[in-house]
């Protein structure tokens, strides 16, 4: 089990974050990636499915 | 014979039968048929190709060649190597090499039967030389070791710097006793410094310290770096006061004169020197502060670009990773602040959704476009970067947390990293094999100048505080160099500064020699006005730590005259027979040499991630020339001189060689090389007392000329073949070939409309197949269409077509705002070693002069290259050493 | 033992494939690895190399002890039990059969993976505390629509594991699924912070009777599994 503890540093999801982490100290969790709020309402607003489950969602 | 073969060829048939009357008729075909070899293959003329088989004939009849054909070509050319090509052929000359060749070994023994009594000798003494240097260096290697083991910190102990540790320790609490002990320490100082030994002594207790040197070698840490400093200073200043108290001639006005000159460079020198060591003996390497989990008490951060004349192709990558920097959308506010007031800068601006700021006059260049923005921006804090310097995605993230630890803190400034090569790497093509020249400043100086509370603002890829610069009125544009004046400013003013030695963006390097030039002209004429108009020495607000790094920021500028002198103080005893240093050679020898190569041990411990040794001097003599009249003028008159903007982005069309801008270093070089000749003569001809420190000043001159050498070696401007700089990566990706198949990749190089990939085995990919690409940005997975422009075993090289502005954006947050994307900027580099340093020098230095003959100006091409033919045609016809060959051949 | 439950937000979402592969990767760590096919569609055996004709399996025995005897073994050394082609495919005999699979004897290091059936809710199975539950998604609309009919259900019942969500056949290009993903990342909190990309060797690797790790080790699909398997053995850390 040991081998898979640590995340394969190879693979596509090797985080920039925690290459800086790693080089200079501090923690990848004190990072925070910061969520595009606008998008998120652009695609909810864009189709007609999203916009009414959100909307009975947040009623 | 047949008839017909003699229609066929008839002059062949006519050789034949009159050969034949002399030879027999396997003589006459060898003749023939050498003949027609010769003549046909190696296309030589029909006189030497007919005479060189009747030359192998008549050797034959001295040397049995049948017998030993094979072995006697051999020995042929052991005897005589410089009968092969290209002069086989040429049968008159050879004739004459062949001629001299015999005499030489006929009248010089060569050593070419190994069992002669002296060859042994020989030999057993080089064996033995070798034997003692291969024990030299064991012993040398296990006392460096045992050395270590003793001196080094216990591994367990804490992790405290030494500095820290000493500054902390609980004796400097006391006043008293502080002052008691520096009081103390400066008395032994001066007593080491003062005391006059005789030379005897001197060499004792020089050798002393070279030993400790020797002893710390392999000593890391920095308990051994200070001892290192301590001693250093002591050797430095021993050295100065020895030469300001025995070495000047009264008597002689010429040799007081520029021995004076001299003395005053040396103290300049020993000026930086020691205020270098108090600047770096502790760099801080402070850490990055991580902000609040909640994002609602992050501040507003305005982004500023200034442009002028640049491309929108440059400011376009800087804009759009301004806008992917991670901070809340609603916090950050990205702004153009365009002085060529350019249409498509605006179109851009509003098509992206930035800001665009123009004003309607130019004044003060980069400050005035600063402080004019101040006025339609209101965000806590201003970031700020060049058109050219790409910011990653964790910029604010890494540098803002200073500000709410702090609040006193006004200005964060992190490394400003070049992607591309600037002139120095170019020209001599060493990019990424030396440290180039801002490494040194933002890798060491600057960080040890946030020990000290001294850290000031470059310009670029910085954060300021609002508040601040409204309390201080604005940018400062009265100087040239208006970021420093302003974090000056901002300092006097009470508050704080702070460096994060994390490369967070990289720009370009100046394009060429003379941009690169200009400038630093611009830096060393700011430098000088701050000094005369807002002088860090007085005034208020700063404390003596930082007006010390200030004063060393600003005598590093006026290196001008004290390069200019030392590139040509040996040249006044040489031409002028002055004794600009009244001593005896030996005494020179010893207090000169020990004391230099100590002073460079320790820089280069110091130093030595950063710079290589000796590579300081080619900078400093590549500028010493231009930063002269500058930096002279703005210290009279401040007022005086324009602002002339770095121009980036420009292009290289072809390789040249900038002879404009070389011409001082060629003149210094003729006048050294002038020197070297004289004191040749003299040491012939002159007076026999004086051949010691004729010597010195030669050896002197020639050290000159190698560095010059280097310094004449930039100026060929090696030509800039791409358009868009390509860039060396190593990060993960992937691809999704057409038919649904993927592979892991590795991201290799990236330019802004390409990307280099390796493949972990052989790949099936050609060229123009479509392929996309899987890049991610954090935890985001991003995917473009890219085709393949050049493939092979395991790299493609793919290029992207017309990507949408999204896509631009996207790409951009996947390749340059990589939060590490320029994080190897120091690990490639070995630390300094003097010797191969000053290898490396020598070598730019002959490619220095092979340039010079390369280039030179068209009407002289003729008469070098016949020169050059000449001296190769002349040094053939030398007797050679013969061939040698071993057991192993 | 640990034991996974894996299945589809709907049907057809790959979750059988994502079973194969996941158990191929643990695998690796040379810890027991035993798959149980839940599904009636019984196909978790072909990903193994199962040959054709073996059409029994567990759903064809009555006790718990003759089911146990349809294990087979593939080449990786996985350890699965087919469901069989019996025609009692009712969630009372599944639950049942989850629940005697707790009598299997393997060390606690062992990972069990089940392939649960799309049609069955989660809730009937005799879960626990340590249980890990993955879901698989796509990313459109309608898989939107039942994640959140789901989150729902899910706050209303009163057992407690651990429930996740994963995207499966994710392709980057397609606008909507960049859209919906970044959307899912940034507001479910179930959602895992990765995906498993869409590759072509998935499908092509149970036509040659295998795994896409056998198949293509170098496939981005391979390491998205291994961040799957380690993320797995995090989430079991905690």
């Amino acid at each position: 089990m040991n081998n898979l503890t640590y995340k394969n540093s190879q693979t596509l999801t090797s985080s920039d974050i925690e290459n800086l982490a790693l080089r200079f100290g501090g923690k990848s969790d004190d990072y925070i990636e910061i969520v595009n709020k606008q998008q998120n309402n652009n695609t909810i607003n864009k189709y007609a499915l999203l916009k009414e489950i959100n909307n009975e969602l947040n009623m | 014979m047949s008839i017909t073969l003699f229609y066929q060829r008839p002059i062949h048939c006519t050789l034949y039968l009159l050969l034949s009357i002399l030879f027999t008729d396997k003589l006459v075909r060898y003749i023939l048929f050498k003949f027609h070899s010769y003549f046909n293959q190696h296309k030589v003329n029909v006189i030497e190709a007919f005479l060189m088989p009747f030359i192998t004939l008549l050797s034959s009849l001295f040397i049995n060649i049948k017998q030993h054909k094979i072995s006697f070509e051999f020995t042929l050319y052991d005897y005589y190597p410089h009968l092969r090509l290209p002069y086989r052929t040429y049968i008159y000359s050879n004739i004459l090499r062949f001629v001299i060749q015999s005499v030489f070994l006929v009248f010089f023994k060569n050593q070419l039967k190994p069992s002669s009594v002296k060859e042994d000798a020989v030999n057993y003494f080089y064996d033995g030389v070798s034997y003692l240097l291969r024990q030299l260096r064991w012993f040398d290697l296990k006392l460096g070791k045992l050395l270590k083991r003793l001196l080094s910190k216990n591994k367990k102990g804490p992790k405290k710097s030494a500095f820290k540790a000493m500054a902390d320790a609980r004796v400097w609490q006391n006043k008293l006793v502080k002052y008691v002990i520096l009081a103390f320490i400066l008395f032994l100082l001066a007593i080491f410094i003062t005391i006059p030994f005789s030379l005897e002594a001197q060499a004792v207790f020089i050798s002393f310290i070279l030993l400790v040197a020797y002893a710390l070698k392999r000593v890391k840490g920095q308990m051994a770096t200070i001892v290192m400093i301590t001693l250093s200073v002591t050797t430095s200043s021993r050295y100065l006061w020895w030469r300001y108290t025995e070495t000047l001639n009264w008597d002689d006005p010429l040799a007081l004169a520029l021995g004076g000159g001299l003395l005053l460079a040396e103290t300049y020198a020993w000026l930086v020197l020691i205020l270098g060591f108090f600047q770096t003996i502790n760099p801080l390497e402070r850490k990055p502060v991580p902000l609040p989990k909640d994002t609602d008490l992050w501040p507003t951060v305005d982004v500023y670009i200034p442009t002028y004349n640049e491309p929108l192709s440059v400011v376009r990558p800087t804009t759009l990773a301004a806008l992917s920097i991670d901070w809340p959308a609603d916090k950050l506010n990205v702004y153009i602040l365009d002085d060529g007031k350019r249409s498509e800068f605006k179109d851009f601006a509003a098509e992206i959704g930035v800001g665009y700021l123009a004003r309607s006059d130019n004044n003060h260049a980069k400050a005035g476009n600063m402080n004019s923005a101040m006025r339609y921006t209101d965000g806590e804090y201003i970031a700020i970067f060049d058109c050219d310097h790409v910011p990653a995605r964790s910029f604010l993230q890494m540098t803002m947390g200073q500000f709410l630890k702090d609040s006193k803190v006004c200005l964060v400034q992190t490394p400003h990293h070049f992607f591309s090569a600037d002139p120095f790497e170019r020209n001599l093509n060493n990019h990424s094999q030396i440290p180039n020249e801002n490494m040194l400043f933002y890798g060491l100086i600057q960080d040890g100048n946030d020990m000290w509370d001294a850290t000031f603002f470059c310009g670029s890829c910085a954060v300021l505080k609002r508040a601040a610069l409204d309390d201080i009125g604005g940018f400062a544009f009265e100087t040239v160099t208006e970021d420093a004046h302003t974090a000056l400013r901002m300092q006097r003013a009470g508050y704080k500064t702070a460096y994060i030695n994390i490369p967070q963006a990289a720009g370009l390097a100046t394009d060429s020699l003379s941009a690169h030039i200009g400038q630093r002209i611009r830096w060393a004429r700011g430098m000088a006005q701050i000094f005369r108009l807002d002088n860090p020495l007085m005034g208020k607000g700063l404390s003596i730590p930082q007006r010390l790094c200030y004063i060393n920021a600003m005598l590093h500028f006026l290196s001008g005259i004290p390069r200019i002198v030392f590139l040509t103080a040996p040249l006044a005893l040489i031409y002028f027979n002055a004794y600009i240093i009244y001593a005896p050679f030996i005494a020179i020898f010893i207090y000169v040499v020990p004391t230099l190569i100590q002073i460079k041990a320790t820089n280069s411990r110091i130093q030595g991630k950063y710079r290589y040794s000796f590579w300081g001097e080619v900078y400093e003599s590549v500028l010493a020339w231009y930063i002269l009249k500058p930096t002279t003028v703005a210290l009279f008159n401040p007022n005086k001189g324009k602002f002339n903007v770095t121009e980036k982005g420009g292009l290289n069309d072809e390789e040249h060689y900038d002879w404009g801008i070389s011409k001082p270093y060629l003149i210094l070089l003729l006048i050294n090389l002038l020197g070297i000749i004289v004191g040749i003569l003299r040491l012939f001809l002159g007076d026999s007392s004086q051949i010691g420190v004729l010597i010195i000043s030669m050896g002197w001159a020639f050290y000159n000329i190698i560095i010059l050498g280097a310094a004449v070696a930039v100026a060929a401007e090696a030509r800039q073949v791409r358009h868009s700089h390509r860039i060396k990566a190593n990060f993960p990706a992937g691809v999704r070939l057409a038919n649904g198949h993927t592979l892991k990749v590795k991201i290799t190089d990236y330019s802004d409309n390409g990307v280099g990939i390796e493949t972990e085995h052989a790949h099936l990919c050609r060229v123009n197949d479509k392929i996309e690409l899987l890049m991610s940005r954090g935890n985001k997975q991003f995917s473009f269409t890219t085709y393949v422009c050049n493939t092979r075993k395991k790299q493609i090289g793919l290029t992207l077509k017309d990507l949408s502005l999204e896509k631009q954006r996207a790409f951009i947050q996947c390749t340059f705002s990589r939060a590490d994307a320029w994080l190897d900027w120091q690990n490639n580099f070995r630390h300094d070693r003097p010797s191969y340093s000053f290898k490396e020098v020598q070598k730019t230095s002959l490619r220095g002069f092979s340039n010079l003959l390369f280039h030179a100006p068209r009407a002289l091409q003729p008469i070098i290259k016949f020169m050059t033919n000449t001296v190769i045609y002349i040094n053939s016809f030398t007797p050679k050493k013969p061939i040698v060959h071993n057991n192993y051949d | 033992m640990q034991r996974v439950f894996i299945k589809g937000v709907k049907g057809g979402l790959g979750s059988t494939s994502v079973v194969a592969n996941l158990a191929c990767v643990l695998k690796k760590s040379d810890v027991d690895v035993i798959a149980i096919d839940l599904d009636a569609k019984s196909d978790l055996g072909l990903h193994f190399g199962l040959p054709w004709k073996y059409t029994k399996g567990w759903s064809n025995e009555a006790s718990f002890e003759d089911a146990i005897a349809h294990f087979h073994q593939d080449n990786d050394g996985i350890v699965f039990l087919p469901f069989g082609d019996s025609d009692d495919t009712s969630t009372n005999s599944i639950t049942k059969m989850v629940d005697k699979c707790k009598n299997l004897n393997y060390s606690d290091e062992a990972w069990v993976l089940f392939d649960c059936p799309s049609h069955i809710n989660i809730s009937h199975y005799p879960l626990e505390k340590k249980d890990i539950v993955i879901e698989l998604v796509n990313c459109d609309a309608i898989c939107h629509s039942l994640i959140y009919r789901r989150l729902q259900t899910l706050k209303n019942s009163d057992t407690d594991w651990k429930h996740y969500f994963l995207v499966n056949r994710y392709n980057s290009a397609s606008t909507l699924e960049f859209d919906l993903f970044s959307l899912w990342q940034s507001t479910l909190p179930l959602m895992a912070p990765f995906f498993i990309n869409s590759d072509e060797v998935i499908k092509e690797s149970t036509a040659y009777r295998n795994v896409a790790l056998n198949c293509a080790p170098y496939s981005v699909a391979n390491d998205d599994f291994e961040t799957l398997a380690g993320w797995l053995v995090s989430k079991v850390a905690l």
